[in-house]
C-alpha cells in the first residue's frame, strides 16, 4: 500500500518536476540537450553512419560533405561517427563520477558530523588541505600505477568534487544536526545513521543538486582535459577529449574539426549547469507551488475529505480505512 | 504537604525516580540534586522561571544532554536505571517507553518529510510491522488527534501551528509510551488553540493509562493539567507538592514571586481588555 503509493507519487511529482523546468527557457534547452545526448549515446551502440575503424587515407582532413556530415580527421575516419561513439563515454564517465561524488561526498559528511570523534575535529583543516590538490595532480598520481583509464578520471574527479560536495553541504549539515526535528528524531529512538539518512541529507538536496550538476559539468571538461594531457581515456577509445586532442595541434590548418567536440562540449557543460540550477527550484516542494499543491491534492482525493481541523465522522472514517486495509492486504 | 505526597505515592509503583541528579556543563553546574517522583498514570508538572533548568532536567531523563556535559545521581524508568547506560538501551527507550513532545511545533517537524511518514517513524524504529498495518495504526492515530486522513500527505508547513502540535502529539503517542514528557508543549500557540491542545494531551495521556511530565512556565496551564507539581529555580527543585496547594499557598520566595507575576499579568490583562470593552462602548 505504502509502496504502492509513494511510487504513484514519485512518478506525479517527476512529472511535475518536469513539466516545470519545461515551462522555462533554460529548463527546456537543458532538457532539450540532455535528451539529445541519451538518445545519440544509446543509437551509436548499434548504429554509426561510419565504423569507427573505417579509414580512407586518400581523404583525410576533408570538409563537411553529404558523404561526411561533419568531415573526416587526419586519418581519413568519420568525425560524426567518432563524436557519437564518444558521447557514451562521455555519458558514462559523467554518470559514474557523479555516483562516485555523492557517495564519497555523503561519507565524509557523516563522518564530519559524527560526534566526538577525532576527525570531526579535524576534518575541515584536513578537507581544506586535500581540496587544494588539484584534480589533473591526483589524476596523475593514479595514472602512474593503474595506466590512463576511464577508471581513473572517474576516481580523481570523484574523490576532487566528493571533498568539494562535504566542505560545502557541512554548514548546512550542521544546521539542520542541531534542528528541533533531529532533537525530536533522536527522542523518539532515531541512531546516528537514520537521523543522517532520513532527515539531514533530504534537507540538504537543494546543495546537493547543484553540487552534483556541476561536477556532472566539470567532469565533462576534466575528461577532455585530462586525455589532452594523455592520462584521461586510451587512445583508440572514441571519446570527446579523445577527439579534441588528436586534432587540436592542427587548429590553425583545419579549424572545423576542433571546433565540433568543442561546441559539443560547451553545449553540455552549459546545459547540465543550468539543469542543476532549475531542478533545484522546480524539485523544491516549498518553493513550487504545483508541486506541493498537486501532492497534497493527491492525498485528498484518495480519502475524499477536505482538509480541516475536525474529525471525519466515524462511517466516513470506517468506510475509508476499510478501503485502505483492502488495498493494502491486496498489495 | 511533601510528606503526605510521598506517602499518597509511595503506595503506587513508579513511573520515574530521580535521585540527587547533578549536571554539569564545562564546570558550571545546570542542576544539582534534583530528586522527583511520577507515579504510574499520575500528572505531574514542572514549573520555573526561564532558564531554571526544566528543559535540562526533561533532556537528561532521556539522554539527549549537550555533548559536553557531565550527568552523576541516579534516573529509574520503570525500575531500570538510565545515567549510564548504553547507546542501544537508551535509543530502544526513546520513544518507546518514553515519548516527547516539544515546545515549536513548527521546527520539530522534518520539513520535507510528509505528515504520515514522520508520525510512521517511532513505530518504523521500534517496531517490525507490515505496511498497511503501520499505516493503519498511524492513520487512526492522526485521527484521534483530531486530524482527517488525508493530512497524511500533507507537508508540515500546509498546516496551522495547532495542527502541527497535534501532529507532534500523534508523534509521541503512536508506541503508545508509558511516560509522556511534554516540554512547553503550548507556549507557541494562541490561548483557544492552547486550551484544545491541553484537553486533547490529558484525554490521551489518560486513556493510554500513561504517565505525564508536564514542563511549563504558566501557572494556569500547570492547574488545568496537573495534580501534582515540583517548582525548579537555579537548577533545584525548591518545592513540591500537591498543585492546588502550591498555587494557593506557595511555601518559598521564588514561587511567591512567579504566582504574584501571573496574578499580576492576569490582572494587567483583565484590564486592557475591560478597557478596549470601554472605547468600544464609547
Amino acid at each position: 500500500m505504502i509502496a504502492m503509493n509513494s511510487r504513484r507519487y514519485a512518478f506525479r511529482a517527476t512529472g511535475i518536476v518536469l513539466r516545470s523546468m519545461w515551462h522555462r527557457a533554460e529548463g527546456r534547452f537543458s532538457l532539450l540537450v540532455l535528451g539529445v545526448w541519451i538518445l545519440v549515446s544509446l543509437v551509436s551502440v548499434f548504429w554509426t553512419p561510419w565504423s569507427l575503424w573505417w579509414t580512407d587515407g586518400y581523404h583525410v582532413w576533408q570538409k563537411p560533405s553529404m558523404r561526411h556530415l561533419l568531415g573526416t580527421d587526419g586519418t581519413g575516419a568519420d568525425v560524426l561517427s567518432w563524436l557519437m561513439a564518444g558521447s557514451r563515454t562521455n555519458l558514462l564517465i559523467c554518470v559514474l563520477t557523479v555516483a562516485v561524488t555523492a557517495i564519497f561526498g555523503l561519507l565524509l559528511l557523516a563522518a564530519m558530523l559524527a560526534r566526538a570523534t577525532i576527525f570531526a575535529q579535524i576534518s575541515v583543516v584536513v578537507i581544506d588541505a586535500l581540496i587544494s590538490l588539484p584534480t589533473v595532480l591526483i589524476a596523475l598520481i593514479l595514472a602512474v600505477p593503474f595506466g590512463p583509464s576511464v577508471a581513473v578520471i572517474i576516481a580523481a574527479c570523484g574523490f576532487g568534487y566528493g571533498l568539494n560536495l562535504a566542505r560545502i553541504a557541512r554548514p548546512q549539515a550542521l544546521l539542520i544536526a542541531r534542528s528541533g526535528y533531529v532533537e525530536s528524531a533522536l527522542s523518539n529512538g532515531a541512531r546516528a545513521s537514520g537521523v543522517f539518512l532520513r532527515h539531514i541529507v533530504p534537507n540538504i538536496m537543494p546543495v546537493l543538486t547543484v553540487q552534483l550538476s556541476i561536477s556532472a559539468g566539470t567532469v565533462v571538461l576534466a575528461e577532455s582535459g585530462l586525455t589532452y594531457l594523455g592520462i584521461g581515456v586510451q587512445s583508440g577509445v572514441p571519446s570527446w577529449g579523445h577527439s579534441l586532442a588528436t586534432s587540436v595541434s592542427f587548429i590553425n590548418i583545419y579549424p572545423l574539426t576542433v571546433l565540433w567536440p568543442g561546441l559539443i562540449i560547451t553545449c553540455i557543460v552549459l546545459s547540465l549547469n543550468l539543469c542543476g540550477d532549475t531542478l533545484r527550484d522546480c524539485a523544491d516542494p516549498l518553493s513550487n507551488v504545483q508541486l506541493r499543491n498537486a501532492q497534497f491534492n493527491s492525498g485528498q482525493e484518495r480519502s475524499g475529505q477536505v482538509r480541516s481541523g475536525q474529525v471525519s465522522s466515524g462511517q466516513a472514517r470506517n468506510d475509508q480505512l476499510n478501503r485502505v486495509t483492502t488495498k493494502g492486504s491486496g498489495q | 504537604m511533601s510528606t503526605s505526597l510521598n506517602a499518597h505515592s509511595g503506595s503506587l509503583a513508579k513511573a520515574l525516580t530521580i535521585r540527587d541528579l547533578d549536571v554539569t556543563i564545562a564546570g558550571h553546574s545546570i542542576l544539582s540534586q534534583v530528586s522527583l517522583d511520577i507515579g504510574t498514570r499520575a500528572r505531574v508538572g514542572l514549573i520555573g522561571a526561564s532558564g531554571s533548568g526544566k528543559s535540562m532536567l526533561s533532556r537528561s531523563i532521556l539522554s539527549l544532554l549537550p555533548a559536553h556535559a557531565q550527568a552523576a545521581g541516579s534516573i529509574r524508568l520503570f525500575n531500570k536505571e538510565l545515567v549510564g547506560a548504553s547507546d542501544r538501551e537508551l535509543a530502544e527507550m526513546r520513544g518507546r517507553t518514553v515519548g516527547m513532545i516539544f515546545q515549536n511545533p513548527a521546527s520539530t517537524l522534518n520539513p520535507v518529510m510528509k505528515v504520515g511518514r514522520q508520525i510512521a517513524l517511532p513505530l518504523r524504529l521500534h517496531y517490525n510491522l507490515p505496511a498497511d498495518e503501520r499505516l493503519r495504526r498511524v492513520e487512526a492515530m492522526l485521527n484521534r488527534v483530531g486530524l482527517p486522513s488525508s493530512m497524511l500527505d500533507a507537508y508540515p508547513h500546509q498546516l496551522s501551528g495547532g495542527q502541527q502540535q497535534r501532529v507532534a502529539i500523534a508523534t509521541a503517542l503512536v508506541t503508545s509510551p508509558r511516560l509522556i514528557i511534554a516540554d512547553e508543549p503550548t507556549t507557541a500557540l494562541d490561548s483557544i488553540t492552547q486550551l484544545h491542545i491541553l484537553d486533547l494531551l490529558v484525554d490521551l495521556v489518560d486513556q493510554a493509562g500513561a504517565s505525564l511530565l508536564f514542563i511549563t512556565h504558566d501557572f494556569g496551564v500547570l492547574a488545568h493539567v496537573t495534580s501534582s507539581c515540583y517548582v525548579m529555580d537555579h537548577g533545584r527543585i525548591i518545592e513540591h507538592g500537591n498543585t492546588s496547594n502550591v498555587l494557593a499557598k506557595p511555601s518559598s520566595p521564588v514561587t511567591r514571586r512567579l504566582a504574584q507575576s501571573a496574578e499580576e499579568l492576569k490582572f494587567d490583562n483583565a484590564h486592557a481588555s475591560l478597557s478596549q470593552e470601554g472605547d468600544n462602548n464609547d
